[in-house]
């Protein structure tokens, strides 16, 4: 079935990946989508319109079909969503399928809202958009004045590309997204086995489609259904799917493997898995040695990388950028990587490509460990990166690994030896905020697959192929501080450090770092927030020191669709247009077979009925504009939109020359071919497989974006500045620093993650969420017995090391590891009073059970600043 | 009343070994059939959102695993025994347990008669209502899968005619280890749960 | 949620939404049915009314909870013209001896009363015929109101004789209550025997009742067990042990057995029995639990 429908787009899958990719997964999957694009091809018989969508419930962004019946008022009676059952992220969870729930949802904000009371009290009074818009910009104004541009911030989960329109116009550099709570680990980890380009969740990952055993440590794929379905299909080809985590989650119910590890101990599982690798040679030596910096040298004493310029160079950045390898023959010889322009035939345009500087004809030595002399005569302790890895790997024999991580040791030995002979992959991970040493693990999970040999092949990690798709977004040059619209227009920012690197230097995203800001002005002062589709007491771990911080701003303006906890503490709330009520083309992430493709968002509901939202970025334009009106002018932006009509017209101006229009462009001047077949294929489906992967180019063909160019299972990149030097180059585990660990009987790991039925923001309204999500702690119920915990008791729980305490009922299962508490993020624990203050009574359950970034210390590891979401507790029974 | 054979016996199969608990077939169930009680936002008594599947997640056992149960179809019905009218009967057609509107006076009895809390009342009309609604009625007429099986993102659920030995359910059934629920309460359901290929 | 392991299970109030409608509807019949059996020994024409008024009065009440009640004269008719009405339903044969009752309990209060024919009055009061008819159809409804429980076979708790059993003896508890408010003016109209008869029922009711908690936590399922429970220790514990037992049972026991010469002795047993009654039947209807499914 798939493969028909995707030759009729004619622009189908390579030839090979077709085959191998349906041959195996045929049968009951590809009936089922059938199903549904019969079902969707009658109801259209019956006056319904079909409309294609991202879904936006998650970041997964799975293809959906939204089904409206024409001619008639959508209500929940006539709209209705559907996977897209030709997309390549096809499937729909139940938190998607709550979309137009959530759309109607009576629980939305309607109207701005002003606060009245006191901060953090919850009091607000509906005021008209004018008086809300002209209040802003009155308050914002003089705060820019007296503590300049950069005291502004903006933060959002996913619209920071929506903020950076404002913050850049405004003149802040200060847009703080949410990583350090999500996958910043997960980046850092791809950034330094692969490189800047690729630190992108989606960027790299593993090709679940002809996968033999994939090993998910701490990935739950409750997200995206498009990963689920693969999964399933794998596993009715043989393939073996195991869950490293000491929680079970949803998709382990069924038939996968659960290994329930010791929180934080992941690392020095991975590592015992290598020593067994190790030790019985079960490794990739040719990938290695010839893929990877495994041959490279690195110092003894300090594990800095040995280059050309400290051996026998010069101190040029060319031979600093030249690493020393050794070769079988016993010899030393340098490697990089060179960059140069190239005219591209297909388009007579210029290029810059990179290749290796290497000569193939050296063998890299794997294990070696000696001496060398610099040129300055010094005599240094050197090794290969391998055998840095071969003495830190002897550390964790099964046995000893056993009692750190609680996974019997021959356990070890057999998933070792599975995932080496069967070829398997290690999922790199995406939400990777746990213990503080996870920026270590997820570089190591990385490396991992290095050992297996299996990279950029069919079945191992992989990048993942772009679509092409550009978007247009204000420029920034750090060097120049020069900010340039895509009109041309360009202007200067003050002040270009942006608040949270100046205490984690290379961090996507840690808002909680403003903290010293906030309290000492150090190294300015924040003064004014902006929150655009973030619930900061549920995304932030240690929720107190949140609320303390948003007490301390002079300004704080949320935007949201529903009435969540962070709202509380705004001066004023601003309703927001949801994903089904806007519109575009994006590209498709987690696309099935690693292709690259595209997809149109045109999802076509009105906001209801009484209901006054506006799209986010209108408001935050519109706010400068008023306070400002020539710096808002550099987007053009110069007379206020009244409609969302109005502001869509004009925002389509910001695009042009970007999106679709340049892709098809390109497309056209390459192939025009496949531009007809993109458009045929967008048209009639809603989306397109723009590029197919090609497998084994990097870094086969290709190098990675690394300093050696290979993949780096010892990351060169910490050595390159001196304030990266809390990063280590080799991966080693190291206990938890986040947290005091749990000692007592009853102490406990607060372990933290999404269940599959609770979801971040929008979702955790939904009637579906209410209905199926657990939003207690969940305790083991052999330690229940223990403790005498009865279900469903009501506890009082305490974090080890802030003593935040705070109360919640308890529900027994055996998916939790003993010693372990579950509190998934985004399912209960509500505090929000103003969501109390619109539905009284309809609100209760949304208070229920925990929010765990209450008992989180907000521990953050240096450099890349990832916040640690897991902690300790202790629990005391209430009452039963 | 239940003697008579019926020409096909339609019937669920819920796959526990694929199943990840997304819970797209409930929300699937509710937009296909129950539109209209959503739009109202009447209240549902015993539910949150009105569909005939209900979650349950069997984790008190050492290996824990979840179950998504709805009607079973059950060819000894004790709904059926229980309605005062006959207003619940085996659809001889499809050997599928219906209720008829004209018969129906709203008692609830059907409900507790249920050993598989598979009934619930409709705000809107006061009937019981159990899988299948109206609209899955429609698209199972029509020859089609009904929603919840569509919807499944892993391919946990099959449905068709249990008496054709052709049928992707008999083949499955045919091919894998699946049991019966309560089966001790006599009902014999037509509800298949798969536990091993 | 539901889960086996743990018995937190749904409970059939949140799902069929059996509640006080029905815990009335079966204390009135009851109260009714038994007035009837008890007119056999007491041939008062109070009895019949007060019995007749209960009738109707439970009637009211089964009516009411109706989620369809405009669609009853139909459902009824399209039943009766498909051949569907089925009479191995309970609630098909409680409707029916509902029916019987009413017009039973009315004809006799209409000829006590001298409403209608009178001349019929000896029927009632010499004869035996007619009020044994009365003494059959008054245990039958009694007896139908417990089988309609155990009927509902997605409750097991409920699946157990003991049920009619007790709501015969607790129906008979507040017969006798109602001849106790009756003989309260009326002295010669109370004699000993009631304080006797109703020892003895309290007492029956009692071992019923622990019957009936113990055959449901030890042996049955866990649904039924959670039933037990939620009576002995958990949702319904108050209105079980406070109302039920203590207030419904053991008082009027205690007052029977050593407070009988107090001047409302008779009245306040009548009232506690009244009450207790309620409670028993109110609690054991809302600790109705499905069972798991594995
Ligand atoms: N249902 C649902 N789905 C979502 C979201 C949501 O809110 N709800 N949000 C979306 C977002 S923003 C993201 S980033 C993705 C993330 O998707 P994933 O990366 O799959 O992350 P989670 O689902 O949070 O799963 C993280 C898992 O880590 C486990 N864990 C906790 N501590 C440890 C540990 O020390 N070791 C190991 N090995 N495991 C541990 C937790 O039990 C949890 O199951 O999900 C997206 N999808
Ligand atoms: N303990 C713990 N903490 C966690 C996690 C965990 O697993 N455990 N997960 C972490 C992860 S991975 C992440 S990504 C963060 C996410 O945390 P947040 O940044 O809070 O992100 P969301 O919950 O996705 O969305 C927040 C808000 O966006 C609103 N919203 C939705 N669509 C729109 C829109 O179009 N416009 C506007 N203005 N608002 C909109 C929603 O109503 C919701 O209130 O939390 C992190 N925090
Ligand atoms: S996993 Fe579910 S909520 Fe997330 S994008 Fe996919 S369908 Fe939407
Ligand atoms: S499962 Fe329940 S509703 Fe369905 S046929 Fe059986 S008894 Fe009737
Ligand atoms: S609710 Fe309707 S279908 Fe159910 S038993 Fe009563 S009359 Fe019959
Ligand atoms: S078949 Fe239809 S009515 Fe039955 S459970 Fe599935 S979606 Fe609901
Ligand atoms: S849709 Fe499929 S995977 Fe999701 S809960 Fe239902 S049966 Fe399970
Ligand atoms: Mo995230």
């Amino acid at each position: 079935m798939e493969t028909r429908t995707e030759r009729r787009t004619g622009v189908g899958l390579s030839r090979r990946t077709l085959l191998a990719g349906t041959a195996a997964a045929a049968g009951a999957s590809a009936i089922s989508w059938k199903v549904i694009a019969e079902q969707i091809e009658t109801l259209k018989k019956e006056g319904w319109e079909a409309n294609p969508v991202a879904c936006k419930v998650c970041g997964g962004g799975c293809g959906l079909i939204i089904m409206k019946k024409t001619g008639v008022k959508p209500s929940l009676a006539t709209v209705r969503v559907f996977p897209n059952p030709t997309h390549p992220q096809r499937g729909m969870c139940g938190r998607a399928s709550q979309a137009a729930m959530l759309w109607a949802s009576p629980y939305r904000l309607k109207k701005p809202l002003k606060r009245v009371g006191a901060r953090g009290e919850g009091k607000f009074k509906e005021v008209s958009w004018d008086e809300a818009l002209d209040g802003i910009a009155k308050q914002l104004k003089p705060i820019v004045e007296k503590y300049g541009e950069s005291s502004v911030v903006y933060t959002s989960h996913t619209l920071s590309g929506i903020q950076k329109w404002a913050s850049f116009t405004l003149g802040t550099i200060n847009q703080i997204g949410h990583e350090a709570t999500c996958n910043t680990a997960g980046n850092a980890g791809r950034i330094l086995a692969f490189g800047k380009k690729y630190q992108g969740k989606n960027k790299i990952d593993p090709d679940y489609d002809h996968a033999s055993v994939i090993m998910l440590v701490g990935r739950s794929i409750n997200c995206p259904m498009g990963v689920a379905h693969r999964l399933v299909e794998a596993k009715d080809r043989g393939a073996k799917v195991i869950f490293v985590n000491p929680w079970q989650p949803d998709p382990a119910l069924g038939t996968a493997d659960w290994i329930p590890v010791v929180p934080g101990t992941d690392g020095a599982l991975i590592f015992s898995m290598l020593q067994v690798m190790i030790r019985e040679k079960l490794y990739d030596a040719e990938f290695l040695a010839r893929q990877t910096n495994a041959a490279y040298l690195v110092s003894s004493d300090d594990g800095h990388p040995i280059t050309k310029a400290e051996l026998t160079g010069t101190d040029s950045d060319a031979d600093k950028a030249l690493y020393a390898m050794r070769t079988k023959a016993g010899t030393v010889v340098f490697r990089g990587v060179k960059t140069e322009k190239v005219t591209d035939p297909a388009t007579g345009k210029e290029k810059e490509v990179q290749s290796f500087i290497e000569n193939a004809s050296d063998v890299p030595e794997l294990e070696w460990k000696g001496e060398l002399k610099t040129k300055a005569g010094a005599v240094i302790p050197v090794k290969t990166v391998f055998t840095a890895y071969a003495e830190e790997a002897s550390k964790y024999e099964p046995a000893a690994a056993a009692k750190i991580t609680g996974i019997a040791a021959d356990r070890i030995v057999r998933l070792a030896r599975l995932m080496a002979t069967k070829k398997g992959v290690f999922e790199d991970n995406w939400y990777s905020s746990r213990n503080g040493n996870d920026v270590e693990l997820c570089h190591l999970l990385c490396a991992a697959n290095a050992f297996i040999g299996n990279v950029d092949q069919q079945g191992g990690l992989c990048v993942e192929e772009g679509s092409g798709l550009t978007s247009s977004a204000i420029k920034f040059d750090g060097k120049t501080k020069t900010c340039t619209a895509p009109n041309g227009t360009t202007w200067e920012i003050t002040n270009t450090l942006r608040a949270d690197h100046a205490y984690f230097p290379e961090a996507p995203g840690s808002f909680f770092a403003l903290q010293k800001e906030l309290e000492e002005e150090k190294p300015y002062p924040v003064k004014a927030l902006f929150v655009t589709a973030s619930n900061l007491l549920q995304r932030e771990a240690n929720t107190d020191r949140m609320r303390k911080m948003l007490m301390k701003f002079d300004l704080v303006v949320v935007q949201d669709v529903m009435p969540q906890e962070t709202c509380d503490y705004a001066d004023y709330v601003l309703p927001a247009t949801m994903f089904l009520e806007k519109g575009g083309v994006t590209g498709i992430e987690f696309a099935r077979e690693m292709g690259g493709a595209i997809q149109r968002n045109a999802p076509g509901l009105p906001i209801p009925d009484g209901n006054e939202s506006r799209d986010d970025l209108f408001p935050l334009l519109e706010v400068i504009r008023r306070a400002w009106p020539e710096r808002a002018a550099r987007l053009g932006y110069t007379k206020e939109c009244k409609t969302n009509a109005d502001f869509r017209k004009w925002n389509k101006t910001l695009s042009e020359g970007y999106g679709l229009p340049k892709l098809m462009a390109d497309l056209e001047a390459k192939d025009p071919e496949k531009a007809k077949a993109v458009k045929e294929s967008l048209d009639a489906n809603g989306w397109a497989l723009v590029k197919p992967k090609a497998y084994g180019t990097y870094p086969y063909k290709k190098p990675f974006d690394t300093p050696t160019g290979k993949m780096e299972i010892y990351a060169f990149w910490p050595y390159l500045k001196a304030n990266r030097k809390g990063v280590p180059g080799l991966p080693a585990w190291e206990p938890v620093k986040a947290y005091t660990l749990p000692s007592k009987p009853n102490e406990f790991y607060m372990v933290s993650g999404k269940n599959l039925q609770g979801n971040s923001g929008l979702g955790m309204f939904g009637p579906g969420s209410h209905a199926n999500s657990e939003r207690r702690a969940v305790m083991n119920p052999d330690d229940a017995s223990r403790l005498g915990v009865k279900e469903n008791a009501l506890l009082e729980i305490r974090a080890i090391d802030t003593g935040f305490t705070e109360k919640s009922r308890v529900h027994l299962s055996y998916r939790i590891k003993q010693g372990c508490l579950h509190m998934p993020g985004f399912s209960g624990g509500t505090r929000s009073k103003l969501l109390r203050a619109m539905s009284p009574e309809t609100a209760d359950w949304m208070e229920e059970g925990v929010n765990p970034n209450w008992f989180a210390t907000g521990y953050a590891s240096p450099v890349f600043g990832p916040l640690a979401n897991n902690g300790s507790v202790s629990v005391k029974v209430l009452s039963d | 009343m239940t003697e008579m054979k019926p020409k096909k016996q339609l019937a669920h199969l819920f796959n526990a070994t694929r199943c990840i608990g997304c819970t797209a077939c409930m929300n699937a169930c509710a937009q296909t059939n129950y539109g209209d009680v959503m739009a109202s936002g009447k209240p549902i008594h015993g539910r949150v959102m009105p569909g005939n599947i209900q979650k349950i997640v069997m984790d008190g056992n050492r290996r824990p695993f979840q179950i998504m149960s709805q009607c079973q179809q059950c060819t000894d019905a004790p709904c059926i025994k229980a309605c005062p009218f006959g207003a619940n009967y085996r659809d001889p057609e499809t050997g599928q347990v219906k209720i008829d509107p004209k018969r129906c006076m709203g008692c609830n009895y059907c409900i507790t008669a249920c050993p598989y809390d598979a009934r619930w009342s409709n705000p809107l009309t006061g009937l019981p209502e159990k899988c299948m609604g109206e609209g899955c009625q429609k698209l199972v007429a029509e020859g089609k899968d009904p929603a919840c099986v569509a919807a499944c993102p892993t391919n946990a659920r099959v449905f068709g005619d249990i008496l054709d030995p052709e049928s992707a359910i008999s083949r499955e059934i045919a091919s894998s280890r699946t049991v019966k629920l309560l089966e001790e309460k006599g009902t014999l359901p037509n509800f298949f749960v798969e536990v091993a290929k | 949620m539901t889960d086996a392991g743990f018995l937190s299970l749904t409970p059939q109030l949140a799902a069929a939404h059996w509640g006080w409608t029905i815990a009335f509807f079966l204390w009135f019949i009851g109260l009714s049915g038994m007035l009837m059996a008890l007119f056999y020994f007491v041939r008062d024409k109070r009895i019949a009314l007060v019995s007749f008024i209960a009738s109707i009065l439970g009637c009211v009440f089964v009516l009411s909870h109706l989620a369809r009640l405009t669609n009853l004269p139909f459902a009824a008719f399209n039943a009766l013209i498909s051949g569907s009405l089925n009479f191995g339903s309970w609630m098909l044969i409680g409707i029916c001896l509902l029916g019987v009752q009413a017009v039973l309990t009315l004809v006799a209060t209409a000829v006590l009363y001298g409403k209608v024919k009178p001349d019929w009055a000896p029927i009632f009061t010499e004869r035996k015929a007619v009020p044994v008819l009365l003494a059959v159809v008054g245990v039958a409804v009694t007896v139908y109101s417990g089988f309609l429980l155990t009927q509902a076979s997605g409750v097991t708790f409920w699946h157990t004789a003991l049920i009619p059993i007790l709501w015969v003896l607790s129906g008979l508890g507040c017969a006798l209550a109602v001849w106790e408010f009756l003989g309260f003016r009326d002295k010669k109209a109370l004699p000993g025997t009631a304080r006797t008869a109703g020892i003895v029922i309290e007492v029956s009711e009692l071992l019923a009742l622990f019957a009936l908690l113990q055959v449901a936590a030890s042996f049955s399922t866990p649904g039924a067990k959670a039933g037990a429970m939620s009576l002995i220790s958990g949702d319904w514990a108050a209105m079980f042990w406070i109302g039920a037992v203590a207030a419904g049972i053991l008082l009027p026991l205690a007052i029977r057995v050593f407070g009988e010469k107090a001047r409302f002795a008779a009245p306040l047993c009548a009232v506690l029995a009244l009450a207790g009654a309620l409670c028993i039947r109110a609690s054991v209807l809302f600790a109705g639990y499905f069972d798991p499914l594995v």
